[in-house]
């Protein structure tokens, strides 16, 4: 990767947070975006202080997840479509969910899976996002076919993983979640959290991912020996020891580097623990547990921003598709239940939202027992701010028809992803400015709101 | 992890104590020893406990599991004697259930006479080795379908039957369990009934596969491979005796494989003078040429200087890595080779390479994929980077991970664009024309880009064509499966052979062999004025410092351009100027870069003269903290290179991605757990020697000074340390909180050049 040597960074205004977040040790670093401004075309990003508090949850869905199983049209023609084309994946009346509508009347039904979802439906505080997927610019079939700028790679995991998790026709490093939180200028330690693994989400130009496994314990070792006067002298000398860097820029980041995480675990303990004892036991359902601690305690502190990345991995359902799907959706719709259920008992509800992501779709023809690779796909929107329903278009249910692709039913996506993003971001409080640095092909397309939240 | 003692005890009692004891052991023996006033268990019992117990046996392991508690019964040989059991009071020979969740657990059995410590036994717990490969069970008794090649045996899972024009293949196949589930093409079947399974629409293979239940218990594949390539180029037609024409040569419809390239060596080449240099000089080219300074390495390059200590690594021929192995095994390996080969500079020439042209586990799966990568990479780092372009591009390890194998550019199949376009984006040019320091080139104020979307689709359809190698006792096939030994194999009648265009204009005419188009590919990419300064700062940024000047970036790479005998691309005379290069050393010209978590662990290794065992106890903590061994996670390998420095926006700091505050935390824990025994099977720490100095707190500073910062620790850091040390009484707790505090500073973790002087 080629780089610049820019010397004139463009300065930046950044947030006043409550002295309580400064006296933590949590404030905001960074001292200007100094980049090639025809690059990234940033300029000051203006910050009114913050006055409010709100997170962004971003579940990503490794694997390439199967939304055509997720929300099914009951339409009678659009069903009987869906049924005949999906064959052996096509899920049967015991299989769906008691029916939703959507704004229109029309009726659609959940993948049997996501029982304790379709209440949240109801109430109103969830939405579907119908065949959102990465485009560089509105897409027809026709022009697909004759070769028009399409997304590079379109089938290949890695390439989408980070396509959709940059949001970007040509990635440069930075993810949009990250990018979200550069435009209020937060990168406090707890911003941007993964709770599974360092994600490219997360990483802005000045926000940088934590990592904040489920369980960790960020609590310096060493420390804690008897007598315990001498240990504390141990930790005094540690203080002490992040203070000695000769004068080099990047010792002096390696110390804020590890004097933030002492902070932060200092933070986090004192907090106490959760008493979130009602989520499921699994891998998700521990991702989001934490998440929900991590929320609370930030939440408390006062204005501010955060952006999580929780991950389920397995939706590659090249094979062994009926059970496994199950088996996912089930799991994601557990913890997504409890999570929310958890938020609303902190009286957050409000300043959450949660989203899912994944790499692509997949083909509407089954492939054996499971699926291939495919492209757009339907997602899910969930929280109190959230304006339920469904949302996008649905695409025409033919194979080989004017939304796929190809010949397998692999859908052109009719919302992109810097669409989706800039529906959340606008939300999140980001300005339009804001939002068309964040995605700078936004201008493309014909809507920068699809409308899924609250005004 | 922490003792967490909470007595009290009288200090002055302590002494009198001590001071009679020591008298006793002096009348006793001559000296003090320490087995005369030994604690010990006369039985020790704990579920899983290895070896079995013996009173003199101090270090045990047990399975780690998910349960968070372990009972553990232990009986004192004394009975006067308290024990304690992870730092609770316990009673001799009752249970007590220890509690072990936490990133490194241990199990601590101290016992204590009266309040001085006398004995103790430490159990780690350890991940259980996976269990061994099940024996094979046979699922299916028989599988029948017509030239099913090899015969049918039940422990044979992969087969090929030629493929016809025809749709549907019969196929029948027998459980040897009827409680089992038949699965052929994706259809279930009745055990022994035979099944149409659907060939056409882009299928290659006929998946048979057995269920317990819904767990897959077996899978047999049978790839449908296309009928075999004639061996001789048809003949010319005879012209016409009427109508001279000139007679028509079709193009072959066979190609031979390339050959891989030599691999170089430099035996014979001759050695430079010795010119000595001073130690500070010494440990700041091993910081930037190896994993980590030892001190055995520090004595030879102050005898040798640079140049010939270069010269003599440029010699040592690539360590090599065994068949055979799965990918766990293959990244434990690895990390061997990396803490303690003997070819260090090649291996962190490798190790850089190799995130800049990267694979990841995560694709290749099985330890063959990746096996053959490794040792292409270590075999051609000092050789030109054209041939390792070209050995890259031809490698089946690098043709399943970008997709070009199989790639085809004919029948209207559009050629796959992923290698080509990272070896343009990744390996070669970059998205923007550079000058030669490494700053944009740019026209009227705007970046220039060097090359489009539609130039990646040119050199896809160049590209294509390539298949897997040929198995042996295979028929070579026009799409051979996967297979990884050898470079991978031309196929003519699946290679786009018009005419193409590529960078800078260059045209490619139609007609020509697969190889040629490939050859004439590396010429055109490698050419390219931009790979010089690409290159040069990439590995700039990897050995020495993540914010190179513009200066030093373009004295590298008009090395590259030219090495002086009028070569361009010679990797290990752009080694040698990188690290000879005056920014290399000069003090305040580069601000350096932090250790990566692989450099910071080998490199504490090293220094302490640890000879890490076995890898595979602690590899796992390398994910968790960002960096798996040949596992990176995104086509940016471990991090992006255009990452920040936290704090200064207007420098780079790649490793930090890696670094953020929990993650730094996590560090810290990691060598807190290294240096505590926690995997003492694979890192072993002794710290008798530093025990030793404890009495003496400056004289234990200076030794942790010249073991793991090589003599330049600087005042501060010396005063800082010899104040805690003075300010601790326990001469053990002395000794480790010197060593533990001097491994996570960031005089020890950031290699910079200034640094490196005393101060």
């Amino acid at each position: 990767m080629s780089h610049s040597h820019a010397k004139t960074p463009t300065r930046r205004h950044f947030l006043k947070l409550s002295a309580q977040l400064a006296a933590l040790g949590l404030t905001a670093t960074g001292a200007g975006l100094g980049r090639s401004k025809s690059l990234f075309a940033a300029e000051a990003r203006s910050t009114a202080d913050l006055t409010d508090y709100k997170a962004l949850v971003c579940i990503y869905l490794f694997g390439g997840n199967d939304g055509n199983n997720m929300i099914v049209p009951l339409e009678t023609g659009l069903h009987t479509t869906y049924q005949s084309l999906r064959g052996n994946l096509g899920l049967s009346p015991s299989e769906l969910l008691s029916p939703i509508a959507d704004a229109s009347g029309n009726p659609w039904a959940m993948h049997y899976g996501m029982s304790e979802l379709n209440p949240l439906y109801e109430s109103g505080q969830m939405a579907f996002v119908l065949n959102v997927g990465q485009l560089a610019a509105p897409l027809t079939r026709a022009q697909y076919l004759a070769g028009q700028a399409a997304p590079t790679n379109l089938f290949s995991h890695s390439d989408q993983t980070v396509q959709a998790q940059t949001g970007l026709p040509t990635p440069n490093g930075s993810g949009w979640g990250g990018r979200l939180l550069d435009c209020f200028g937060t990168s406090d330690s707890l911003a941007a959290v993964s709770v599974s693994q360092p994600a490219l989400f997360l990483q802005g130009f000045n926000a940088g991912g934590n990592v904040i496994p489920p369980g960790a314990d960020l609590r310096l070792s060493g420390m804690n020996f008897w007598p315990s006067n001498q240990a504390q002298s141990r930790r005094q000398a540690v203080n002490d020891l992040l203070q000695l860097d000769g004068g080099n820029p990047v010792r002096k980041a390696a110390n804020k580097a590890l004097a933030d995480g002492l902070q932060l675990a200092d933070t986090l303990g004192s907090q106490g623990g959760g008493g979130e004892l009602s989520f499921p036991g699994t891998n998700i359902g521990n991702q989001l547990r934490e998440v929900t601690r991590l929320i609370k305690i930030r939440s408390a502190m006062g204005p501010g921003r955060q952006v999580f990345f929780v991950s389920l991995d397995g939706f590659d359902l090249h094979s062994s598709q009926d059970w496994t799907h199950w088996y996912l959706l089930n799991q994601l719709s557990q913890s997504l239940f409890a999570f929310h259920n958890a938020i609303g008992d902190a009286g957050l509800s409000q300043q959450v939202t949660t989203f899912t992501q994944s790499e692509f779709g997949r083909t509407l023809q089954p492939s054996g027992s499971g699926s291939d690779h495919a492209w757009g796909s339907h997602q899910i929107v969930l929280g109190g701010a959230v304006k339920g329903g469904v949302y996008g278009s649905l695409p025409t249910l033919a194979l080989g028809g004017p939304d796929d692709a190809n010949n397998r039913g692999v859908w052109i996506p009719t919302l992109s992803t810097s669409q989706f993003g800039a529906t959340l971001g606008k939300w999140f409080g980001a300005s339009a400015a804001d939002l068309a640095w964040a995605f700078p092909n936004l201008v493309a397309f014909p809507t920068n709101d699809v409308g899924f939240m609250l005004p | 992890m922490d003792d967490r003692l909470t007595l009290v005890w009288d200090r002055t009692w302590d002494q009198i104590y001590r001071v009679l004891v020591l008298a006793a052991l002096v009348l006793a023996v001559g000296a003090p020893t320490a087995a005369a006033q030994t604690g010990a268990l006369t039985s020790l019992t704990v579920a899983g406990l290895s070896p079995s117990f013996s009173p003199t046996q101090k270090q045990y392991t047990i399975p780690k599991t998910s349960a968070c508690s372990v009972n553990v019964t232990a009986t004192l040989a004394n009975p006067v004697h308290r024990l304690y059991i992870a730092s609770g009071e316990t009673a001799s020979g009752a249970t007590r259930s220890a509690w072990v969740c936490g990133s490194s657990p241990t199990i601590s059995i101290v016992i204590y006479a009266n309040w001085t410590e006398v004995g103790r036994y430490t159990i780690t717990l350890v991940t259980p080795p996976p269990p061994p490969p099940p024996a094979p069970v046979t699922y299916l008794s028989a599988l029948y379908t017509a030239n099913l090649s090899p015969m049918f045996t039940p422990t044979t899972t992969q087969y090929t039957i030629p493929r016809t024009s025809a749709c549907s293949v019969p196929v029948s196949a027998t459980l040897t369990d009827a409680t089992h589930r038949l699965y052929v093409g994706g259809n279930q079947i009745v055990s022994g009934a035979t099944t149409n399974a659907w060939v056409c629409d882009g299928r290659t293979k006929i998946d048979v596969v057995v269920y317990q239940v819904w767990s897959e218990r077996a899978r047999y594949t049978i790839t449908l491979v296309d009928a075999p390539m004639p061996p001789n180029p048809p003949t010319p037609p005879t012209p016409s005796p009427t109508t001279p024409t000139p007679p028509v040569t079709p193009p072959p419809v066979w190609e031979p494989t390339p050959e891989p390239s030599a691999i170089p060596s430099f035996v014979n080449d001759p050695l430079p003078a010795a010119v000595p240099v001073d130690k500070f000089t010494a440990e700041r080219l091993l910081s930037q040429a190896t994993f980590g300074a030892t001190h055995a390495e520090m004595a030879a390059v102050q005898a040798k200087g640079l140049e010939l200590w270069i010269a003599e690594q440029l010699k040592i021929p690539a360590g090599g890595l065994a068949d055979g192995m799965d990918n766990n095994q293959v990244r434990a390996q690895m990390f061997l080779k990396l803490a303690n080969g003997q070819d260090q500079l090649r291996q962190r020439m490798a190790f850089a390479l190799s995130q800049t042209i990267a694979v990841s586990t995560n694709k290749l799966v099985n330890g063959y994929e990746v096996i053959p990568w490794v040792r292409l990479l270590e075999n051609h780092v000092f050789g030109n980077y054209k041939t390792l372009l070209r050995e890259a591009t031809l490698s089946p390890s690098m043709g399943k991970f970008l997709d070009l194998a199989n790639s085809v550019g004919t029948g209207g199949n559009a050629p796959n664009e992923n290698y080509p376009r990272e070896l343009l984006q990744l390996f070669g040019i970059g998205l923007f024309k550079l000058k030669m320091d490494g700053s944009y080139d740019k026209t009227a104020g705007q970046l220039v880009p060097t090359y489009s979307q539609n130039t990646v689709r040119e050199f896809a359809r160049a590209l294509s064509g390539w298949t897997y190698p040929t198995q042996p006792n295979f028929q070579p096939a026009s799409h051979n499966p996967d297979y990884f030994v050898g470079l991978m194999e031309p196929r003519p009648a699946r290679h786009d052979a018009g005419s193409k265009t590529l960078l800078n204009g260059a045209v490619l005419p139609a007609g020509q062999s697969v190889t040629k188009d490939l050859t004439d590919v590396i010429d055109n990419v490698f050419n390219h004025p931009n790979v010089a300064p690409f290159v040069a700062t990439r590995l700039i940024r990897s050995l020495v410092t993540s914010n190179p000047s513009p200066a030093y970036i373009e004295r590298v790479a008009n090395v590259f351009a030219d090495n002086g005998d009028g070569v361009r691309g010679d990797l290990k005379a752009v080694l040698m100027a990188i690290l000879t290069d005056a920014d290399a050393a000069l003090p305040g010209a580069s601000d350096g870069r932090l250790r990566d978590p692989i450099l910071h662990v080998i490199g504490l290794a090293r220094a302490l003269g640890i000879q890490i065992a076995n890898a595979n106890q602690f590899m796992y903590v390398f994910a968790t903290l960002g960096q798996q061994v040949l596992s990176p996670t995104t086509v940016f390998s471990f991090y992006s290179p255009l990452a920040p420095l936290p704090g200064d926006a207007t420098k780079f700091g790649p490793e930090f991605q890696i670094y953020t505050p929990a993650l730094a935390v996590q560090r810290a824990n990691f060598v807190y757990a290294l240096f505590n025994g926690s995997f003492s099977s694979s890192f072993h720490l002794n710290m008798a020697p530093y025990t030793a100095l404890a009495a003496n707190p400056a004289a234990l500073v200076e030794h942790v000074n010249q073991t793991l910062l090589f003599g330049r620790i600087s005042t501060e850091l010396r005063q800082l340390l010899t104040s805690l040390a003075q300010a601790t009484s326990d001469h053990n707790q002395r000794a480790f909180g010197t060593l533990f505090l001097t491994a996570i500073s960031s005089e020890f973790m950031v290699h910079t050049g200034h640094s490196f002087l005393p101060n």
